[in-house]
This record gives structure tokens, sequence and C-alpha cells, in this order.
């Protein structure tokens, strides 16, 4: 008996044995393959379609290596050169200021001469005419003033808007010679008061004061050489005369000494800023009273960008306002 | 010598696919039953033998190449699953979202592409599909693929004894997630 039973249960495995669960596997994994053998496969080529392997599969490492060889070859020199070019570009302005200020030293000096020695004056006027033939444009142009104006009749004679032209140039004419009539007294005075005076008791106003007329004169000459050429080619001086401001003739260079004060201008603008800061958060009421204050502090936190403490403003404001 | 270096490259991987392709059949059944959607089902087959094509260099041939690729298509439609799952949250958001009155694009898999099985057949998939990364490549090399155990130890890069351990492993936590799902007792014989 005992070796039917044992024969019987070699053949059907016991409930929840390993054998019979593995049985119940093949089984239940038979008929899962049969069940999805219903359904069709995808057409022939829709899943295998492979391309042949490209080349770049299958380039060695060192040939990524030579191209960026090549290529850095090729750009290294382009670098270089626009690197020199704008370095030249950069050097050229500050030379172009350099000699500009040279001569603008140089001016204030003929002023100081000017005004210590008003006698001189004619006696330059007539030296003008000569450096005029050596070439100097400044010189030049004050020379060429008088003959201006009569070429400027001989163009009011042609045309009416051209006479229109004249009248404006002789307005600015008259304009400038009010300016130098102005500095004249104190030149007078001083040539008349300070004559026996020693250079060092002199008052640095009136130098300060012909510097600016020189400087307007030279100016208004410009202007008037501009208003000629305008005059011969347009006849529109009369409008742009009229207007009350000039666009400004100087373009704003970016040398290292404007970075240099745009920078300094930061740095103290910015200690500004945590100034008036420190000062609001210490007490926000009694600093918003200032509305010149606030304003300031706005504006600095703007130019700043200073979203977090714009934010922050907001939050105390509010807080305020609930209290 | 570069050159024929390549060649034998180019060969290599055109007698891979067409070493592969009498097996295309198998692979197929084999991604149908973990995804029971026939659109899912051909691209994971599609990529998987991109996969296999890629790390062909890499393939030590220890194991057939095609219990290789086996390994690869049941570790990539597990991933698929994974993904479906994560997706399958999202879009519980995007309900929420577009009851709120969002537009959002639905990404399911058509409908009509899904398969039926028998009602056994499914629970059994699903208790497959639960197992997890561990086990579920043995059970399926195992029983749908009929693979010998040193076949899968070569194909996993398992030794035998593991293997072995592993399938019983397997075998009870299938067992397991079966009953949860009251396929108990009578069921099993």
């Amino acid at each position: 008996l005992t070796g039917i039973t044992l024969a019987r249960s070699a053949r059907t495995p016991p409930r929840g044995s390993d054998d019979r669960f593995e049985e119940f596997l093949k089984k239940q994994f038979a008929v899962l393959k049969d069940e999805l053998s219903v359904y069709p496969l995808p057409a022939k080529g829709r899943v295998l379609e492979f391309g042949k392997p490209s080349r770049a599969k299958t380039l060695p490492a060192w040939s990524y290596g030579l191209a960026a060889g090549v290529l850095i070859a090729a750009a290294l020199p382009i670098f270089f050169q626009l690197n020199q070019k704008t370095a030249e570009a950069r050097q050229a302005p500050p030379q172009a200021t350099a000699a500009q200020s040279a001569a603008d030293i140089d001016r204030p000096n003929e002023g100081a001469n000017q005004q210590a020695k008003p006698n001189e004056q004619n006696f330059e006027g007539q030296e003008s005419e000569k450096e005029v033939k050596q070439g100097n444009p400044r010189k030049f142009a004050a020379a060429s003033s008088n003959k201006n104006s009569d070429e400027s009749s001989k163009a009011a004679d042609a045309s009416p808007k051209l006479a229109a032209a004249a009248t404006t140039r002789d307005q600015h004419a008259e304009s400038t010679e009010s300016v130098r009539n102005a500095v004249r007294p104190d030149e007078k005075k001083d040539a008349m008061g300070g004559a026996n005076r020693p250079m060092k008791d002199r008052s640095p106003a009136p130098t300060v004061n012909s510097q600016a007329a020189s400087r307007f004169e030279r100016a208004a000459e410009e202007s008037d050489r501009v208003a000629d050429a305008k005059g011969i080619t347009t006849g529109a001086v009369a409008d742009s005369e009229a207007m009350p401001a000039a666009a400004p003739r100087s373009i704003a260079i970016d040398d290292n000494l404007t970075r240099a004060k745009k920078k300094e201008i930061n740095v103290s603008e910015r200690q500004e800023l945590e100034k008036l800061w420190k000062e609001y958060e210490r007490d926000p009421q009694q600093f918003n009273k200032n509305a010149k204050r606030r304003a300031r502090l706005t504006a600095l936190l703007d130019q700043f960008k200073m979203r977090s403490r714009v934010a922050r403003m907001r939050v105390l404001d509010k807080k305020k306002t609930a209290y | 010598m570069k050159l024929h270096f390549l060649m034998v490259l180019v060969t290599a991987t055109a007698d891979f696919f067409s070493r592969i392709n009498p097996y295309r059949e198998r692979l197929f059944r084999l991604a149908l039953a973990q995804l029971h959607n026939l659109s899912d089902a051909e691209d994971a087959v599609q990529e998987a033998l991109i996969k296999a094509d890629r790390s062909a260099q890499s393939f030590r041939s220890e194991s057939s190449e095609y219990t290789w690729v086996v390994r690869i298509l049941i570790n990539h439609c597990h991933d698929m699953q994974r993904k479906s799952t994560r997706r399958q949250k999202r879009e519980v958001a995007g309900d929420v979202l577009e009851a709120r009155g969002t537009m959002v694009p639905d990404s399911r898999p058509s409908a009509e592409q899904n398969i039926e099985l028998s009602e056994m057949s499914q629970h059994l998939m699903e208790a497959v599909n639960d197992l997890g990364e561990a086990y579920k490549p043995l059970i399926l090399m195992r029983y749908f693929e009929d693979m010998a155990y040193e076949e899968i130890a070569s194909a996993l890069q398992l030794n035998l004894g593991t293997v072995k351990s592993r399938m019983n492993q397997a075998k009870s936590l299938l067992k397991a997630k079966l009953a949860e799902r009251g396929i108990d007792g009578d069921y099993l014989g």
C-alpha cells in the first residue's frame, strides 16, 4: 500500500507543492502562448527596417580629435586678428582725445596771456595771418571770420533764404561780440587795476572767464563756418539756427578715463544706496517722510536691479499701513 | 587595416540582424505578453534590437545572441511599463487640470491595439509584471521561452546556483502574487 501511495504521490504532486505550481505555470504559459499566437505579426519589414550603419558610428576617436585640431588651427588666427583689430580700434580714440586735450591745455595759457597782456591782442591778430599761411586751422578760422562776413553779404544778395541765413549769422556774431564785451570789462579792470600787481595776487576767476570766452568764441566761429556751409548748400540755415538747442557734436568715447569715472560713480552710488537702505531699515516710517530720499532710494534700487529689496520695501510699507 | 576593420564591423552588424530576424516572431510575442498592446510590442522589439545593435560590441559570446536579445527586450518592456505607470499618474493630475479648464494632450496608446487574454492569463501576466526587475526575466525566460537554467545563467551572467535559488524565490513570490488575485488552491490543481 505504501508503495502504491508513494507511486501515486510521485505521479501527482501534493496540493500547493512546488511541483504542482511548476506544472501550473508551464500549462498556463502554454495557454498564454496559444492566445498570443492569434494576434497577427506586424507586416514584414515594419519592425525591422534597419538602414546601413552610419559611418559616424564607426569613426575612431582620433578622427574627432583631428577634426577639432583642424578647426582650432583655422579659428585661432582669425581670433587673434580680430582681437588685434579691436585693440587697435580701442587705442585710436584715446589718442585723438589726448591730442585734443593737449590743445585744450594750450588754449587757457593763451587766454591767460591775453588777460595778462591785453595790448598784445592786436599783435597776435597780426600774427594770426602769418600762422594761417603756416597752416594753423584754429587761427585760420579766427582770421577768416571777417572774410566770412563778406561772403555772407554776397550770399544775401543771391537769394532771400541766404539773406535770412546771413541775418542769423549776424545775430550770432553779435552774440559772440556781446560775450567778448562781457569778458572785456574784467580784462580792462584787470589791466587797469592789476597792472602793477604781481601775478600771484590775481584772482583765478577772470582766467576762467577768459577761458570760457575763448571757448565760446571758438564755438561761435565753428558754428559760423557750419552755418556758411549749410547756407550755401541747402539754404535752410535759418530754420536750424532757430532751434533752441543744437545737437551735441561730440561723441562720447568709451576710453579708459570715462570707464574709470563711471566705475567711480557706480561705487559712490552703491555706497549711497547702502547708506539709504540702512537708514530705511532702521526706521521705514521716518525715512518715508522724506519723499526725496525715498524716491532716491527707489531709483537706486531700480538702477542696481535689487528686486529682493524692492519686495522687502513693499512688505515693510504694507506692515506700516497694517499697523 | 582600418578599412578592413570597418568592413568587418559592417558585415558583423548586418550578420547580427540577419541572425536575429528569424526570432522576430518570438520576440514580438514575448513583448506582447508583457505589454498587452500591439503597437507597444512592435516598438519595444524594434527599440530592443536597436539597443542590442548599439551594444553589440559589449556582447560576450558566452550566451547565444537570442538569449541576450531576450534579456534586453524584457528589461526594455519593464522600462516601458514603468514609464506608462508614471504617465498614468501624470494623467490623473492632468484630469484634474482638465477639470479646471486646461487642455491636456492624450498620450495613451490607442485602445484598439490592446489585446484580449483569458482571465487566468491576464492575472498571470499581471502577477509576473509585478515581480520586479530581479525575478521577472527569470520566470519569462524559464516558462515563456522554455530556456534551460544554464542558458538563463549565461544570458543574465549569473552563476547556475544563483539562478536556481532566485528562481525558487521568484516562484514563491509569484505564488503569493497570484494568491492575492484569488488564484489559489483549486486553481493550482
